[in-house]
């Protein structure tokens, strides 16, 4: 893995050097593909597989041996996609090609076994089954080094928003954005601040920790962890505890909000908007949302990528700002000579997460051409383009539902201390309860009718 | 605190910068600047190149200082300063020893940026 540096991460290089990029550029390529090869009159359902349910192991063969030939072009295609990134970004290739196929051929026995007719009983759909089965061989078989090139759930999962873009109407981002944008950023705001109180008034925690461990709990999990630890020079030490905390929570959260949202008979567009606004991290939400219908997943996105990821760099630069005139005190000498170190507004883009402009874009394209288009030609793009993107999607997402559940090595993860794992829980207590009362009660209208409007 | 696991990778930069206005200090001029606006005279020319010298010199000085104490630097030179990078020692330990060996937060500025360890959510 190339670490984040800072002579590496800016300018032009950066649009060749980083996953975000190659999640857009990706993403952007596959969605404009569908597109001309609806133009020109064929589609990508070449690329398009989905297993058939079964019920008895003697029947799989014959079910499965027609879509072969489809599952070897969608793996040949994805292949040489991401192996061309990880080239260009300096991975190591050829373990990233083994890694990559392994993962592929787990993706596909996952599907095939969520496609079974008892597991669709025990709802064990396929995003829970592919968490299941990658945290038991995860954590009760050592993962080989090359295996883990293959493990980019960051890349995977960002891929797979971009391309989710596609299938989001603009129209859509613009009326309910806002609502989101809203609803987001109070429960953003109140669980940072609580979690930073609750850190350095009663558990005594160090600032920049503090902040660290509130920003893994309210903004966008791990990635916010990493933005802040870095922008406000938290210690090494802190920074993985607060990525702990995320993961150790991030985990319970995918199994334990599904579980609520069924048993209480929330409508998806409600799901979605709480799993969107109490989940953690962007990957485990995009699981626990799959479990529901395209609403859940639609309100999900509206929540956690409109709402809230595009904002980590407004509270780095805010942050990064406190950290240097508060909390590392500069000298009455360096305030008056002007030398004491101070932030600039550059934080903001640097941290910006790129693939959601990738996201947005994607929207913009389709949405641009289905308004320009005939009547004939939009449902021409709807069913040629967008359901194998829809399709491409989905694979995207259990490739990077196994990654979670393969790395999320609990044995690996930071021994976190009782005080930062008790402001941390009481964090995600007032995230949760919050969260709940906006998606569920006061705007439940809204955000059922959002779901059921996809 | 209990010993923890590294979920992590901190590369440690410090930024060497040629003048006193870096990448984070705006309100500090730099001397290139200053040396422009008022009259030039063959005293503010000396003055000029005493500062760079000291500057300079006390940039190499923290630089020979950090390569004595670690080995594996990334050094990279930008168009204001010089970058040191490290992923291989933690800044909570470069601090002290820098600290101990005379030098201050007015030689050079410190970043962290952190990358996950595995490929995580």
């Amino acid at each position: 893995m190339t670490p984040n540096t800072k002579s590496n991460g800016g300018g032009l290089k950066s649009l060749i050097a980083k996953e975000d990029w190659w999640a857009v550029w990706i993403g952007l390529a596959f969605v404009i593909v569908a597109l001309i090869l609806v133009t020109i009159g064929t589609n990508m359902s070449g690329i398009a597989v989905s297993f058939p349910g079964w019920s008895n192991i003697v029947d799989l063969p014959g079910l499965i041996a027609p879509v072969l030939p489809k599952l070897l072009t969608l793996y040949i295609v994805l292949l040489i996609v991401f192996t061309i990134a990880v080239t260009i970004m300096k991975y190591n290739v050829k373990q990233f090609i083994a890694g990559f196929t392994l993962l592929f051929l787990l993706s596909t026995l996952v599907q095939i076994l969520a496609s079974w007719d008892v597991a669709k009983t025990l709802s064990l759909e396929a995003p829970v089954m592919a968490l299941i089965v990658g945290m038991i061989i995860g954590n009760f078989v050592k993962i080989p080094q090359w295996f883990e090139s293959g493990m980019r759930t960051e890349f995977y999962v960002k891929t797979g928003i971009v391309l989710m873009g596609a299938t989001l109407p603009f129209t859509l981002i613009m009326d309910s954005g806002p609502m989101a944008l809203f609803q987001a950023t109070v429960i953003a705001v109140s669980t940072f601040l609580v979690i930073y109180w609750v850190g350095t008034r009663l558990f005594n925690l160090e600032k920049p920790f503090a902040a660290t461990l509130g920003a893994g709990g309210s903004i966008c999990g791990v990635s916010a962890s990493i933005a802040i630890g870095s922008s406000v020079n938290a210690k090494k030490e802190h920074v993985s505890v607060s990525i702990s905390m995320v993961v150790i929570w991030a985990t319970i959260m995918v199994f334990l909000l599904p579980i609520i949202c069924r048993s209480i008979g929330l409508s998806d567009g409600s799901a979605g908007a709480w799993i969107g606004t109490s989940e953690f991290a962007d990957a485990a939400g995009v699981a626990a949302a799959a479990q529901f219908g395209d609403g859940a997943t639609t309100t999900f996105t509206l929540m956690k990528v409109v709402g809230r990821d595009i904002f980590v760099g407004v509270w780095a630069f805010i942050l990064a700002i406190i950290s240097v005139t508060m909390w590392e005190r500069p000298t009455e000498q360096q305030l008056a000579d002007g030398t004491a170190q101070k932030p600039s507004a550059g934080v903001i883009w640097e941290r910006f997460p790129k693939f959601v402009i990738g996201f947005f874009v994607a929207s913009i394209i389709v949405t641009l051409v289905n308004l320009a288009v005939s009547p004939e030609m939009v449902a021409a793009i709807d069913s040629g383009a967008l359901s194998p993107i829809k399709n491409l999607r989905g694979w995207a997402f259990s490739l990077c539902f196994l990654c979670i559940g393969l790395t999320t090595r609990f044995r690996d993860l930071a021994a976190t201390g009782w005080r930062p794992f008790g402001a941390f829980s009481i964090g995600v207590a007032v995230n949760v309860i919050l969260g709940f009362l906006f998606s569920t009660m006061w705007l439940n209208d809204y955000w059922t009718a959002v779901g059921a409007s996809v | 605190m209990s010993k923890v696991k590294e979920t992590c990778i901190q590369a440690a930069c410090f930024f060497l910068p040629f003048f006193e206005n870096g990448e984070w200090r705006t309100k500090g001029k730099s001397p290139w600047k200053t040396v422009r606006e008022g009259e030039m005279t063959p005293e503010r020319l000396r003055e000029l190149g005493e500062y760079t010298e000291h500057r300079l010199n006390r940039n190499a000085e923290v630089m020979e200082f950090l390569m004595s104490i670690h080995d594996q630097w990334s050094v990279v030179t930008k168009k204001d300063g010089v970058f040191l990078e490290t992923t291989t020692m933690d800044y909570e330990d470069i601090l002290p020893k820098l600290q101990e060996a005379g030098f201050t937060r007015d030689d050079f500025v410190l970043y962290s940026e952190y990358t996950r360890k595995w490929g995580m959510i």
